[in-house]
């Protein structure tokens, strides 16, 4: 009876050795003024928001399917789309997101794309690497029919060299919200006419 | 001085070790296997697909009155959300757990039902670690199976102990990940 109790306790050690430190140095870090804007005032100068904290809703058009990890969303102009990137507080976005709008929350992130990049992705898919991330994603519809596609991905990397070069610039940025936190506002109120 | 009985002690924390983490054992295991083949199935949907025909072109600027006289003549006016121009020729009407896809052009399409699988959704959900607090938790249960690992080398003695059988068979095990890792890494 002693030994069942002892073995008992030292699992509740275990645990409570484990969950030991807390978020609020975290959260503290992260508690600078939020930006709340429309998707289309980011997407005009996402570059400013760079690493600050935003929140802004937007139409769900797309939930990756496989794991939920991204979603894309737009505001007026539909044409143009945000990736939204799951957290760590988000564990996947729901697909039955998709056609609402969403009030979102997160950290502004940019990826940039150059040269070097560009080598290692190619040296990823010589190697091919089940587990290489640096795949762009930007949310297309049925991209997920494509998924293990590699030429389509030899081709991504040709058209981004194509327009690094035609930047004449070092890198080419895109950007996303690494997302704190989202909620459900309402089904979307429509649009009367498609712009 | 009274010697330790350290087998002793070893069986009760392996056993309830065991008996704590069973549910979080099935939990990962289930959602192992099912995020390992993601390119073979979608673990957390299940997919159904309807065809529907409209019987008629659409107009790529469809207003949302219209967009409704089209559902309900599919009897899914109801689940309206909102609907764009995916592509030139492709209207999406956004549904409540779904999607219709009409070619504008011959008035055909598909409606594209999502539902959560049963099951599958939920252990996959606690598998992408949802919240801080289950990160520590799955931790726990990550040194909970090294300790299982450890201690259950030791439950039996003799022939089937880990001096004997147990060796074998843990060489085996050992051995396979070593194999692989010369061959491929």
């Amino acid at each position: 009876m002693i030994r069942n109790l002892v073995s008992l306790a030292l699992i509740a050690i275990f645990f409570a050795s484990c969950g030991g430190s807390t978020t609020k140095q975290a959260d503290q870090e992260q508690a600078d003024e939020i930006v709340q804007l429309s998707v289309d005032e980011f997407l005009a100068d996402p570059a400013e928001y760079v690493g600050k904290e935003v929140t802004m809703r937007g139409l769900v058009v797309h939930v990756c399917k496989h794991g939920g990890k991204r979603m894309f969303i737009v505001g007026e102009n539909q044409d143009d789309r945000l990736q939204i990137k799951a957290g760590d507080e988000v564990a996947a976005f729901p697909l039955e997101a998709e056609g609402s709008i969403v009030e979102i929350n997160g950290i502004v992130d940019e990826l940039r794309i150059d040269e070097a990049y560009l080598e290692n992705w190619e040296n990823e898919l010589k190697a091919d690497n089940p587990e290489s991330e640096m795949k762009i994603h930007r949310g297309e519809e049925g991209h997920e029919h494509g998924e293990g596609d590699i030429q389509a991905e030899w081709n991504q990397i040709a058209n981004y060299r194509e327009q690094l070069v035609e930047s004449g610039q070092e890198h080419l940025s895109f950007y996303s919200v690494i997302c704190n936190s989202f909620v459900e506002i309402q089904e979307a109120e429509t649009t009367e006419e498609i712009e | 001085m009274k010697k330790i009985k350290w087998r002793k002690w070893n069986r009760a924390i392996h056993r309830d070790l065991g008996y704590f983490f069973f549910a979080m054992a099935l939990i990962y295991g289930l959602s192992g296997i099912a995020i390992n083949h993601l390119k073979d199935w979608n673990p957390n949907y299940i997919y159904i697909k309807k065809s529907i025909e409209i019987g008629h072109p659409i107009d790529p600027n469809i207003s949302k009155s219209e967009v409704l006289e089209i559902l309900k003549k599919i009897d899914e006016e109801e689940g309206y959300k909102d609907h764009r121009m995916t592509n030139p020729e492709t209207l999406r009407i956004f549904l409540n757990g779904g999607s219709a896809y009409i070619n504008i052009e011959t008035g055909s399409g598909n409606i594209e039902r999502v539902k959560r699988r049963p099951l599958f959704h939920a252990v996959n959900y606690l598998h992408y670690n949802p919240k801080k607090w289950w990160v520590w938790f799955s931790d726990a249960f990550a040194v909970g199976l090294i300790i299982l690992a450890v201690s259950g080398l030791f439950i039996l003695r003799g022939k089937n102990g880990i001096t004997r059988r147990g060796a074998i068979i843990t060489s085996i095990g050992i051995l396979i990940p070593i194999i692989f890792l010369l061959l491929y890494y």
